[in-house]
């Protein structure tokens, strides 16, 4: 994230704070703007993160459950699909 | 009645409502006011969102941003809508499986990490808080506009208003308000819309009318019997092409330009956290989509007519004010030129009014107190050299539209309403994501985690009432930048640590670590 955001603010403030006569369209990064610039920031977001999550242990079991019961609306149950419909349950 | 005495009677009998609403919708438990007790209906909750989503900005500057943009002015359209379908395809119903009360929550236990979860409340505060400054302006501006009450006054007044359905009722409350708000101001932007799309075209609705050629009454009203039979957007082209603009349908952005702000305005709009924390809200996790794709409905009602009205609005003035003598301008004109939203300088001492590219004056109107020797009012700005005569503010596209459209004075009082509502909907949205970051996981999460659940609704209602008390400091003290700081607060929502990663997972079905 904060690599994301570095490179997004750092575009900003340079065309519109640092060097406001340059906010043209011949003078951005393949013609985007600033105010679209955060997508490439979330493009740079995703890349770390893919390259973080395979130099690094993966977490532990119980959040990886957490993660695939939260994947799939239905409950699964061996052979069969079961549809979770006590929604009042908490958690 | 005057306009003035509408505004106040319609104001006044839908604050009644927002009043009686939140005191039948109380909140007595945690679950009722971070999460409405999870009974909200999809629909109920697709008008709730629609009505937190869409601010003042929707309401009142939208259709003026179009009208100037033109095509380009589509961005924000499919931004902004397309950010519900990421939410409905992508967040809405794992989040509503997740099954707490907030993001900073599932963050903390997503990453198990208590700093996460601290981060991600700061980026909710933080987010809420510019957010909500500029809405509490906009109360207090539309109440300067159309009730002759100072800013300030009318900045409190909202305060009042919010404090009591949002402090009461917490998201119960702020939710079944949202919904009559939502009702008011759809009424009060598509009934001028309907009319003025009939009154062009002769279609009722605005989306088609847009499409639509100039009928006889149109080209009446226009006061140019060639624009009969013609495409209204064909008309609008060649009135800006006689005028030195480029073409309405045409655009200045290079389209990879336009694709990266509608990609950034979608992931920005995914992420804003009032938005997220109303599909906690549904009894079920189908539901949750449901919801959103009716919110998408609801938002759509309103965006599909923004740029009807912004070309209605557009051709319209430019047809009825240029090269038209100023004792001849349309009464609309002389009642707006007092309230800095519109001016008129005389460059060439001609007494005719003259639009055209560039700016007419430095900087927005400052008046004198003096008219000039037609009447007009005076101003000191420093007169640019270029051709246009006129300035003209985006927002009076909607504010005027129904004078410019001669319609009775309770639709004009209805505006006032109906924008009030907007951004007071949004602002409770806004406000109750403070009080839960506050309440839920910063007090109990974090600092007090022993503490009742009698103990935690009262930091709630606590800090809805701080929440209401410094965004209305805000709105009477506004940061210089706000317009620059909603958009940051915006691009950080679409960095919101919480929507990444549940992308890559939808995407690889591998849970990511926390180190990055």
């Amino acid at each position: 994230m904060i690599a994301g955001i570095t490179f997004t603010t750092g575009y900003i403030v340079y065309f519109k704070f640092f060097n406001p006569g340059a906010n043209k369209p011949a003078n951005w990064w393949f013609g985007i703007s600033p105010e679209g610039i955060g997508t490439v920031g979330m493009i740079i977001n995703f890349v770390l993160m893919y390259v973080v999550s395979k130099i690094t242990p993966e977490p532990p079991q119980e959040i990886q459950d957490l993660v695939e019961r939260l994947r799939y609306p239905v409950e699964r149950t061996t052979g069969e699909r079961k549809i979770s419909t006590d929604a009042r349950r908490p958690y | 009645m005057s306009i003035t005495t509408w505004t106040w009677i319609l104001v006044g009998v839908t604050f009644a409502i927002y009043i009686i609403v939140a005191i039948r919708s109380r909140a007595v438990s945690t679950g009722a006011f971070y999460a409405a007790e999870r009974t909200i209906h999809p629909v109920l909750n697709g008008m709730a969102t629609g009505a937190d989503w869409m601010s003042a900005a929707s309401f009142i500057s939208m259709a003026g941003l179009i009208s100037f943009m033109g095509r380009d002015g589509s961005m924000y359209l499919m931004g902004w809508t397309g950010g519900y379908v990421l939410l409905a395809m992508l967040l809405a119903p794992y989040l509503r499986k997740y099954g707490k009360f907030t993001v900073p929550e599932f963050i903390g236990d997503r990453y198990y990490s208590q700093s996460a979860r601290i981060v991600s409340l700061v980026c909710a505060i933080f987010i809420s808080f510019t957010y909500v400054a500029g809405q509490m302006r906009g109360v207090g501006v539309v109440f300067s506009r159309f009730l002759n009450v100072p800013i300030n006054t009318g900045v409190v007044i909202g305060m009042c208003i919010v404090f009591f359905y949002a402090v009461l009722g917490g998201m119960k409350g702020v939710t079944y308000t949202q919904v009559a708000q939502y009702c008011i101001l759809i009424i009060a932007y598509m009934i001028p819309a309907i009319y003025i799309s009939i009154m062009l075209t002769n279609n009722p609705v605005p989306a088609f009318g847009f499409g639509s050629s100039i009928s006889a009454g149109g080209a009446e009203i226009l006061q140019d019997a060639s624009t009969q039979g013609r495409y209204l957007l064909d008309v609008l082209d060649g009135i800006h092409k006689d005028l030195g603009f480029n073409e309405y349908t045409s655009g200045v952005r290079p389209k990879i330009d336009i694709f990266f702000i509608v990609v950034a305005l979608m992931v920005g709009t995914a992420g804003l956290p009032h938005v997220i924390i109303r599909f906690f809200t549904v009894p079920r996790i189908r539901d949750a989509r449901a919801s959103a794709g009716w919110a998408l409905f609801f938002i759509v009602l309103l965006y599909t007519a923004a740029p009807a009205v912004a070309a209605f609005a557009r051709t319209n003035f430019i047809k009825t004010v240029h090269n038209v003598h100023y004792d001849h301008a349309p009464q609309w004109f002389k009642n707006w030129e007092s309230t800095g939203l519109i001016a008129w300088v005389d460059k060439n001492g001609d007494g005719i009014m003259q639009y055209g590219p560039g700016k007419a004056m430095t900087g927005k109107p400052k008046y004198t107190g003096k008219t000039g020797k037609l009447g007009q009012a005076m101003v000191s700005n420093i007169i640019t050299n270029g051709p246009n005569e006129i300035y003209i503010d985006r927002d009076i596209m909607v504010l005027a539209n129904p004078e410019i459209a001669r319609l009775p004075n309770w639709i004009i009082a209805l505006v006032a309403a109906g924008g009030l509502a907007a951004a007071l909907s949004t602002a409770a949205g806004l406000l109750l994501v403070i009080s839960a970051s506050i309440s839920h996981d910063l007090m109990k999460g974090v600092l007090m985690p022993s503490m009742s659940e009698k103990g935690e609704l009262l930091w709630a209602r606590c800090g809805a009432a701080g929440a209401v008390v410094i965004a209305g400091l805000f709105g009477i003290f506004p940061p210089g930048f706000v317009a620059q700081v909603v958009a940051f607060a915006f691009g950080l929502a679409g960095l919101h640590p919480f929507f990444l990663p549940s992308l890559w997972e939808f995407l690889t079905k591998k849970p990511t670590s926390m180190e990055q």
